[in-house]
């Protein structure tokens, strides 16, 4: 299939989900513009779309991951397209870790192999910001950066007085004591009165007479 | 983890009511071929959801694609089986690490078959010492067989499990620990239910259909019915033909099955599971259908012709005489075998698999038995795991004495 027809059977695929292509991808900052960006009216995707010879070249892939991660604050999905025929050369594992969606097509159908972690963008950047707009901005950050630095200094001082007292706590009981504590933390959670406060744990822990009994485990040795 | 013969059920005690799922089995592409070389296969073995995106020749299916679990034991040699579990158990634990630097790795609890050889256990353990020296993603591990799992799920300390898969069954008495000595394991299953509606199919004229085994399958499923009892079910079957006729379109397709005048043959289908020594089964084995014969595993001999209230039976009273009736007072059945249902006009003569286990009970004098259905049966094992591993303190060590505790991996060895 060669890559106009590709796109087309995308841009296809993509509309009967109720997505249409976005005409003014410069607009929205998708820079460099993509082959391929859609949007339901809520939210845009970019598709970047692999050719068979794209494919054949080893660094073809990881060269549109990082293209596509160059659109990552202004698409809310990301995927990228390839031949059905080629999936199995695709870690997909990788890209789910990332949040990049996989579309598989051959001649008879497009197909989400693995869908795209939808972000929520940050409050659009207004059109036609002034350079001296944006160096404004850029001291407030500075600013907001050094008082953020101090508080996580404070934060952090903090953090080490609670590891101590914690590491202190944990050296005068057993590491038994630990289960002891969860155990009956899980009795009085099932053995308050319906409705009450074991409403967060799954059905089959509620009021199970195993956790008592296995929570005993080797103290009978 | 619970590594059922089919499907492989995984997931922390975060994920709630149900876990996540996938096949248990593996796919090794030909890394030798042109199209593994264009593509850039690196996997020796795929695992997970996306195992479909890596299938080729459909004939190359048969060898390349790899259910470990098939019939609940892996043998010691099976390299490939070996492989498979391995990425299974790093393939269950990849997306739920925690990227805290505090974090030493998981309690890993494994579900397997209540009559897994002690070498398996071994080798489960070391493949997990493996992957937590790798990854770091595994603190502890231990095993606890599936019929356990089932009665912690249950919330049941004191019960008789009965598991009944694809290859075998097993009847496992639980009294807050598993009876170990009087588990009775039979050599019968799903698989030998295949095989008498293969020859129900032969009989009524579709012998070109049993060669697909999910086609016959299908058939049992939807035409196999379970007998109060055999003679006087055949004896109402052919006495009022069309009320009990057994028709079965294969959906999607032009297929249609109607057993017409032989549909009283429906009855053995079911019948030859729960219990296989009725006289009419020998015409089958003299033609040829397998017989389920006793075969030894490891330590454990599985009964092939035992029927089920004889071996539920017999499994009980290999226990204490003063904890029998507690042990009858609830049965639980986990495992697809035992979904039968009962068509709407014919409870007079067809059962369920509860009233069916109740009455070969019965005929072996024991009466009063609370027999239930496990709850989600698909879920039961992986629920009664994570029971497991919340309440066992972290610091009760494993021993193959009780074979319970925890293994300690990944740099903290035990004293196992």
């Amino acid at each position: 299939m060669v890559a106009e027809k590709a796109k087309s059977r995308l841009l296809e695929f993509f509309s009967l989900r109720g997505e249409e292509p976005v005409r003014n991808q410069s607009e929205l900052g998708l820079l460099p513009p993509p082959a391929l960006a859609v949007s339901d009216g809520k939210s845009v995707a970019v598709i970047l779309h692999l050719t068979k010879e794209e494919l054949l070249n080893g660094n073809a892939l990881l060269r549109t991951v990082v293209n596509a991660a160059a659109h990552r604050g202004r698409a809310n999905r990301l995927y990228i397209a390839i031949p059905k025929l080629y999936a199995a050369s695709v870690d997909g594992a990788i890209l789910q870790d990332n949040g990049i969606g996989l579309i598989v097509y051959d001649e008879k159908r497009v197909f989400e192999s693995i869908p795209a972690r939808n972000v929520e963008l940050d409050a659009e950047r207004p059109q036609g910001e002034s350079l001296s707009e944006i160096r404004s901005e850029l001291a407030e950050t500075r600013q907001e950066v050094r008082s953020l630095e101090a508080a996580l200094l404070s934060a952090s001082r903090e953090i080490k007085d609670l590891k101590e007292a914690v590491r202190e706590l944990a050296n005068r009981r057993p590491a038994r004591a630990t289960v002891r504590a969860e155990r009956s933390r899980v009795r009085l959670a099932v053995e308050v009165p319906e409705g009450s406060s074991d409403e967060g744990l799954p059905s089959f822990l509620k009021g199970n007479p195993w956790v008592e009994v296995l929570s005993g485990r080797g103290e009978e040795e | 983890m619970d590594f059922g013969t089919s499907d492989y059920k995984y997931g922390p005690i975060s994920l709630g009511e149900t876990p996540e799922m996938t096949q248990n089995r593996g796919y090794f592409p030909d890394k030798r071929s042109i199209m593994s070389k264009i593509s850039g296969v690196t996997a020796d073995v795929v695992v997970g959801k996306e195992t479909p995106l890596y299938l080729e020749a459909k004939e190359d299916l048969a060898t390349r694609l790899v259910y470990p679990m098939r019939n609940g034991v892996i043998d010691k040699d099976d390299e490939r089986a070996w492989t498979v579990v391995k990425e299974l158990i790093r393939y269950a634990l990849r997306p739920f690490a925690s990227a805290d630097p505090k974090f030493k790795g998981f309690f890993v609890v494994g579900s397997l078959s209540a009559i897994v050889p002690r070498y398996m256990y071994e080798k489960f353990f070391d493949l997990c010492a493996e992957v937590a020296g790798e990854s770091g993603l595994i603190a502890g591990v231990t095993i606890i067989p599936q019929p356990l799992a089932v009665a912690i799920s249950h919330k049941a300390l004191t019960c008789v499990v009965i598991e009944s898969g694809h290859g075998n069954g097993q009847i496992a008495p639980i009294s807050k620990y598993p009876i170990r000595n009087a588990l009775v394991a039979l050599n019968r299953g799903g698989a030998d239910g295949n095989h008498i509606a293969a020859e129900v199919l032969k009989d009524s004229g579709y012998a070109d259909l049993v060669g697909e085994e999910a086609m016959i399958r299908r058939v049992k499923e939807n035409i196999g019915l379970v007998p109060l009892d055999l003679d006087k079910a055949i004896a109402a079957a052919k006495s009022d033909p069309e009320r009990f006729r057994a028709k079965y379109r294969v959906e999607g397709t032009r297929v249609e099955i109607d057993l017409a005048e032989n549909s009283w043959m429906r009855f053995l289908i079911g019948e030859y599971v729960f219990d296989p020594n009725n006289e009419i089964f020998q015409s089958y084995f003299s033609r040829g259908m397998p017989k389920p014969r006793d075969v030894r595993i490891g330590d454990v001999t599985f009964r092939g012709m035992q029927d089920l209230g004889e071996a539920i039976v017999e499994s009980v009273e290999r226990t204490p005489v003063e904890l029998q009736p507690y042990l009858y007072r609830q049965i639980i059945l986990s495992g697809g075998n035992f979904n039968w249902v009962v068509p709407k006009g014919l409870e007079d003569v067809a059962v369920d698999s509860k009233a069916k286990i109740r009455a070969l009970l019965v005929k072996h004098g024991i009466e009063g038995s609370d027999v239930v259905m496990s709850e989600s049966p698909q879920f039961s094992v992986w629920r009664g795991a994570i029971v497991y591993g919340y309440s066992v303190p972290e610091d009760y060590k494993w021993t193959w004495e009780r074979m319970e505790g925890w293994v300690t991996v990944g740099g903290r060895k035990g004293k196992e």
